[in-house]
């Protein structure tokens, strides 16, 4: 009887084995489709690139989308970000979804706003709008104050309100770089259109210096959770997604900041209420529709570091946006399970859904099921101590050694840490990786897939400390 | 097969290693450099001034190093060509860069680096270096790809007046109509009215793009000279000229003739009435007050809120809207006056 356990255990630690190699391989693939590209535009003078864009004329204008929900602690640092943006024409509106707290009035009483009348659009069914203000100091600062219904409802009231064919959703706690606008919309502008959203790189703001809402002194922050949510932000946006947006398949611009073309999310219905994982949700079915339209628009991701965001500093935060991430992504999974291995679907349904099922969404569970043959084997000796060495090792490979190659595209494009000392602590903090914060992921990813069992809207609760030095 | 791992493990850890090693040397050597960079460009820059501004002969002396001399010179240039407008200051600016850079950036055209192309099109044409006009000819015709490389060296020539540009650009089908429009930005008079006589001459084998970008330039640069041929679009059959047309005359704020307005405000098309109707306003014709009253109770949201900015353009616009507001037989007409009155600022 022990014996057959031991072989089943041998045979199942030998197919996690083989899992993570092949994830891993997937990453380096994914490293080698993006390398190319970070290194061709890494010596490329970013200003120059932008300047034609700033004083012309033809640049699209864009309404900048804020959803909040007490967000009291952060909303003025950001909306005031959104102000000292350098772009030719947009409008800012804030969109309060029946927060609690003192978000509309801070808002209100910081920026001069009057209240306005409102000939609202339904392009997309929200709850009720209760009121809207303008401001008297920046005329093209909007406040909307609404009934609570959730993230995507606050982002579909804010799409009914806009005024301008392209918008721009940003969190209620990102600060955006003074280019970012220009920087993301160049791919459309470039493109005439055929370029339908673009998303950019989200950086972690911890422990950076942030002055009048932009980002003065970029540093790390000492706390280590922090510390490996940089890390793990390199690997997923310059490595996954650059490289699944160099072949058109990017399935997901983050919800901290993107540009998109306001008919597409019209014709596609805006974003769905009925799930966590809105961004994503929201970029699968643009995708759907390009692709029944046989349209040759697409979404495109750009490298360039244009939105700073605060993570969560504690474990119960952390815990929270990572269920929460995981089932966002099981729901969007489950939602378009039609497009899965679809050929009609070409590489969305080929690659990158495939690859969202099986490496993002289903490794935690393959590996925790490796932990508990490490833990549950060598206790019962279950499995040979060579097998559980074999798994340890490739575990610690797979996660340190893609790890650094995010930190060296993430110096081959803005090398945003001025000293060398920074590099050896991310490396440093790469390698204690698998030791204690992935396991920590695996075990909160796995409770995040459960819970998409259970269907209610809501937002995130982080426990905000406010990022900028002149929050308060 | 542990032996195998651990090898593996290894050699992993190995090219671990070998990454911190190269990060952490590109990482020295490019700050040492940027140290250096920033030294000389500060010790440097008020001799330069003077330079520049005639106050003395004698050119400050620059670094012997290609790379270092390149780097200093190019961030110098660039700030000084944005913060002047003295014509005397901008030809001493070319004059030293074409002194300086031309070698440099003939070898730089031709080099394997995307982005070092790319950057060196861009201090071209910042610094005016109209020696290099045909290098940037003769690298026009390697491109591959309609990338930013692409886009910057059309812009190049046109700055530079290439009178085969123009012959290029009505072979050019596809041409994105921003990108004809920043060319036009860059174009004389001269270029500008050669262009338009290719134009006239053959209307019928014209990109759509390049008649689109015209039109829409000359409201944008308000250049009266083209004015009657942009209202003769007016008439056309395609209904994305007069479109554009339409657009071209708002940003003139002008129309030769008021009555062709007219005609737009019961169009089948709602973005034409929406243009006429912000066309009426900004012109303050109160000869269509009516029609624009009509117009705010329009089924399109855009044609309503058009219509009620215009009636605020208006001489005693306000009192209209206020009558709307209250009085207008649509509900829809009557919200969109009240958010007119109560908002600041229109598109």
């Amino acid at each position: 009887m022990s014996d057959g356990i031991s072989i089943m255990m041998q045979i199942v630690a030998i197919m996690i084995i083989v899992y993570m190699i092949f994830v891993g391989l997937t990453y380096v693939a994914l490293f080698i489709i993006a390398g190319p590209r970070v290194k061709r535009e890494s010596k490329l003078n970013r200003k120059e690139q932008i300047e034609e864009i700033s004083i012309n004329k033809d640049t699209f204008p864009v309404s900048v989308l804020v959803p909040a929900f007490n967000e009291e602690v952060g909303i003025v640092s950001t909306v005031r970000s959104m102000l000292g943006l350098n772009y030719p024409q947009y409008e800012v509106i804030v969109i309060d979804d029946g927060s609690t707290d003192t978000t509309s009035e801070k808002v209100i009483s910081q920026f001069s706003m009057r209240k306005i009348d409102l000939a609202m659009r339904k392009y997309v069914e929200t709850e009720p709008v209760q009121s809207a203000y303008q401001s008297e100091l920046y005329p093209h600062l909007f406040l909307v104050i609404k009934n609570n219904g959730g993230k995507a409802d606050a982002l579909n009231a804010g799409i009914n309100f806009s005024r301008y064919p392209y918008f721009s959703a940003v969190d209620g706690d990102s600060i955006l770089d003074r280019d970012a606008l220009l920087k993301t919309m160049k791919p459309i502008i470039d493109s005439n259109g055929q370029v339908t959203a673009t998303g950019g790189t989200v950086r972690i703001a911890n422990g950076s210096t942030i002055v009048r809402s932009q980002i003065e002194k970029i540093a790390l922050p000492r706390n280590p959770v922090v510390m490996m949510q940089i890390i793990e932000y390199f690997r997923a946006f310059l490595i996954g997604r650059l490289g699944l947006s160099r072949m058109n398949i990017l399935l997901i611009i983050s919800g901290a900041f993107g540009v998109f073309e306001k008919n597409r999310v019209i014709k596609v219905g805006g974003y769905n209420r009925n799930t966590v994982g809105e961004d994503m949700e929201l970029i699968v079915r643009m995708h759907r529709s390009i692709k029944d339209e046989k349209s040759n628009q697409r979404i495109e991701y750009i490298q360039d570091p244009v939105c700073w965001t605060e993570a969560p500093s504690t474990l119960a935060s952390l815990r929270s946006q990572r269920k929460r991430w995981q089932r966002g992504l099981a729901e969007t999974l489950w939602t378009h399970k039609k497009m899965l291995f679809n050929p009609k679907y070409k590489g969305i349904g080929l690659f990158s859904m495939p690859y969202y099922l099986f490496v993002e969404l289903l490794s935690s569970v393959f590996e925790m099921i490796g932990y508990l043959i490490i833990i549950l084997g060598l206790t019962f000796s279950f499995i040979s101590i060579e097998i559980a060495t074999v798994m340890f090792l490739v575990t610690v490979m797979y996660g340190s050694l893609l790890s650094s190659l995010a930190v060296l595209l993430e110096e081959w494009t803005y090398h945003k840490y001025p000293n060398s000392k920074s590099v050896i602590l991310l490396f440093l903090w790469a390698l204690t990786e698998t030791f204690w914060y992935r396991p920590m992921m695996v075990l909160w990813r796995c409770e995040g897939l459960f819970l998409s069992l259970r269907k209610n809207a809501e937002w995130g609760n982080m426990n905000r400390k406010g990022i900028s030095n002149d929050d308060n | 097969m542990i032996e195998i791992a651990l090898w593996t493990a290894g050699a992993l850890l190995f090219i671990q290693f070998f990454l911190l090693v190269y990060i952490l040397v590109g990482k020295i050597k490019f700050n040492r450099f940027e140290a250096k960079v920033e030294q000389i460009y500060k010790n440097i820059l008020p001799d330069y001034l003077s330079f520049i501004s005639g106050e003395t002969k004698y050119e400050p002396r620059l670094p012997k190093s290609e790379k270092l001399k390149k780097e200093v010179l190019e961030r110098l240039l660039n700030d000084l060509a944005d913060n002047t407008a003295n014509p005397t200051e901008l030809d001493q600016i070319q004059f030293i860069a074409e002194t300086h850079l031309t070698t440099i950036y003939q070898k730089s055209l031709s080099s394997d680096g995307w982005a070092y192309r790319v950057n060196t099109l861009y201090f071209i044409e910042e610094f005016k270096m109209f020696g290099l006009k045909e290098d940037v000819w003769q690298h026009l015709k390697t491109l591959q790809h309609e990338d930013e490389e692409y886009r910057q060296t059309l812009r190049v020539l046109a700055m530079f007046q290439e009178d085969r540009l123009i012959d290029y650009m009505i072979r050019q089908t596809e041409m994105p109509l921003g990108l004809v429009k920043d060319l036009f930005r860059r174009f004389s008079p001269t270029s500008f009215s050669k262009l338009v006589s290719l134009l006239e001459g053959g209307e019928d084998s014209v990109p759509l793009s390049l008649e689109l970008a015209f039109i829409g330039y000359c409201g944008e640069s308000g250049n009266y000279e083209f004015l009657s041929l942009v209202e003769k679009k007016m008439e056309d059959s395609r209904k994305e000229i007069r479109l554009k047309a339409l657009r071209s005359l708002c940003e003139y704020q002008y129309c030769s003739d008021k009555s062709w307005i007219k005609g737009f405000f019961s169009s089948e098309h709602w973005e034409e009435r929406m243009y006429a109707a912000r066309l009426a306003g900004i012109m303050n014709l109160t000869e269509y007050n009516d029609d624009l009253v009509f117009l705010a109770g329009d089924q399109s949201w855009w044609v309503r809120f058009a219509a009620c900015e215009a009636i605020n353009k208006i001489p005693d616009g306000e009192i209209l809207l206020e009558y709307v507001s209250t009085q207008h037989e649509d509900s829809y007409a009557r919200d969109m006056a009240q958010q007119t009155l109560t908002m600041k600022g229109g598109l």
